[in-house]
């Protein structure tokens, strides 16, 4: 009895497995019953990709009823065992972010693919908004600078209006009165020129890897941190003009280096020398997934109170911070670390208590060209 | 504005337009700008060839968050007072290195009144023109103001 008629001719393989004797009470019209309420799409397919059954759950994922599913070649994407990612588009839906496990089995007597197809586009959506929440977060640790920045602007026009006015009043055709409407359009146009950049650098944008130019994207940033950072803290560039271009998202790399600026100048009490280098690095690097593509290192060091080795090894995890309350979310170094390890690289931070922190990002080479 | 004495006027400050409308403002005051430094050289230098009576200091300068230090210097080397002129009043040192007071930037021309009126009182000894109210963006170093009030 327990061996009632396959529901479905093929799916005795499913039934064979050493599971048998435990799950021996459960009928076959219940595990039917799984396959056809679970919340994963699975589906079936011969080795050339033809679709041969599809769970409701798949129907929902693919936005195609399962005969119409059963006559879309699907192709084989992936590798048994492997691990996919997909776009579907679905019609009159919005595309679903799919991922999908494959394994090999048998399916009616012929070798067939069993495909897990699980919707992940809410964890998608999910992870863009916090990347854009990091970024904002990194943003406001910077809002004191910039606040005294803009507020000093203000100072300068406030005083050059007046200057005007005065030499107006006095005599509209000296030379002093042109000199003085150059210099405001002058700052005028500094300032513009940041808010550009925090605008751009606010953007909503999808994580895309791009072949970067490092050094630029440093110069470019340093201009933001000279000005956000505090009077106090000194940028010092060693960048090698020879690096190539790196594979990463540029938009999360400000952040980082964002992040890791703003860390230094808190561990210096907001005095210093902060330092940003760029090199080669090294090719038999220990823990690199890549290493024969190539690394470019980028260091960001400062000259303040350096971390016990306590802290030290607390200081990716998220939310830990040594600030007080208020001070510090404990986001910044953890969403460097994310970011890093998500791009295919890695972080080394080294320093000890009185000599100052160094933070080693490895940043996987762009491919050569052609 | 004969109502009061001339003072020998020295103006650190590294932004150009501020630094000049200061110089407006204290010269429609009766007072003499005796220079305009941006840095730390250029302002002791100034202090040793022309000896000023007060020095309006910003906080921030070409050379960094040198503010205070030159204040300590004017004061016990060059026997100058001094003002701090900043827009971020946080980074004034506790003891005011040693100033009389602070003007939060960006002020007025009659907050800058009210400060060459402060120091004429200082100079002259007279503690009920030094207690007289002044401008909200105007705060008088903790240490003399426990004189007064």
């Amino acid at each position: 009895m327990r061996r009632e008629p396959c529901a479905q001719a093929g799916s005795t393989e499913l039934l064979a497995a050493p599971e048998e004797t435990q799950f021996a009470h459960i009928n076959q019209l219940s595990f039917r019953r799984l396959i056809e309420t679970t919340a994963d799409g699975v589906l079936v397919l011969d080795l050339s990709g033809v679709v041969l059954y599809a769970n409701p759950a798949a129907e929902e994922i693919f936005g195609h009823s399962k005969d119409e599913l059963l006559n879309i070649p699907l192709g084989r994407p992936v590798a048994s065992g492997e691990t996919a990612e997909l776009t579907v588009r679905r019609p009159g839906k919005k595309p679903a972010e799919v991922e999908m496990r494959v394994v090999e089995f048998a399916w009616d007597g012929r070798p067939a693919i069993l495909a897990s197809l699980r919707d992940i586009s809410a964890r998608r959506a999910h992870e863009e908004r916090q990347r854009q929440s990091q970024k904002l977060e990194a943003i406001g640790r910077l809002s004191a600078g910039l606040v005294h920045d803009l507020n000093n602007l203000l100072g300068v026009f406030d005083a050059g209006l007046r200057l005007l006015r005065k030499q107006i009043a006095e005599d509209p055709a000296d030379p002093k009165v042109d000199m003085l409407i150059e210099e405001m359009l002058k700052r005028a146009k500094t300032g513009g020129a940041l808010t550009q950049q925090l605008l751009a650098f606010s953007r909503r944008q999808p994580l895309t890897p791009t072949a970067i130019d490092l050094n630029a994207r440093i110069d470019s940033l340093t201009n933001l941190l000279e000005r956000t950072l505090g009077g106090g803290v000194k940028i010092e560039r060693k960048l090698d003009a020879a690096l190539g271009p790196v594979l990463i998202d540029a938009n999360q790399l400000d952040v980082a280096l964002l992040n890791l600026a703003a860390n230094g100048r808190d561990a210096m009490g907001g005095q210093g020398v902060l330092t940003i280098e760029t090199c080669e690095a090294p090719s038999d690097l220990e823990d690199l997934p890549n290493a024969a593509a190539g690394y470019v290192r980028v260091t960001v060091a400062d000259s303040g109170s350096g971390m016990s080795e306590d802290v030290l090894a607390q200081a990716f995890e998220p939310f830990f911070t040594t600030k007080g309350e208020g001070d510090g979310t404990g986001l910044g170094l953890s969403q460097v670390y994310g970011f890093v390890r998500q791009s295919g690289g890695q972080v080394r931070i080294d320093s000890e208590v009185g000599t100052g922190t160094r933070v080693h990002l490895f940043l996987p080479r762009a491919p050569a060209e052609g | 504005m004969s109502e009061y004495g001339k003072l020998r006027v020295l103006i650190v400050e590294d932004e150009l337009l501020i630094a000049m409308e200061l110089e407006s403002c204290l010269a429609s005051l009766g007072q003499e700008v005796i220079g305009i430094a941006a840095e730390s050289g250029e302002a002791l230098e100034l202090a040793r060839t022309a000896s000023p009576d007060l020095a309006m200091v910003d906080l921030h300068l070409r050379d960094g968050c040198t503010g205070p230090q030159i204040a300590a210097d004017l004061i016990h080397r060059h026997k100058v007072l001094v003002v701090f002129s900043t827009g971020t009043p946080h980074h004034i040192p506790s003891d005011y290195a040693g100033a009389l007071a602070a003007i939060i930037k960006p002020w007025s021309p009659e907050a800058v009144e009210h400060v060459v009126r402060f120091v004429h009182a200082y100079r002259a000894g007279d503690r009920t023109a030094m207690a007289a109210p002044l401008l909200p963006g105007i705060s008088i170093a903790p240490s003399l103001r426990a004189t007064l009030f």
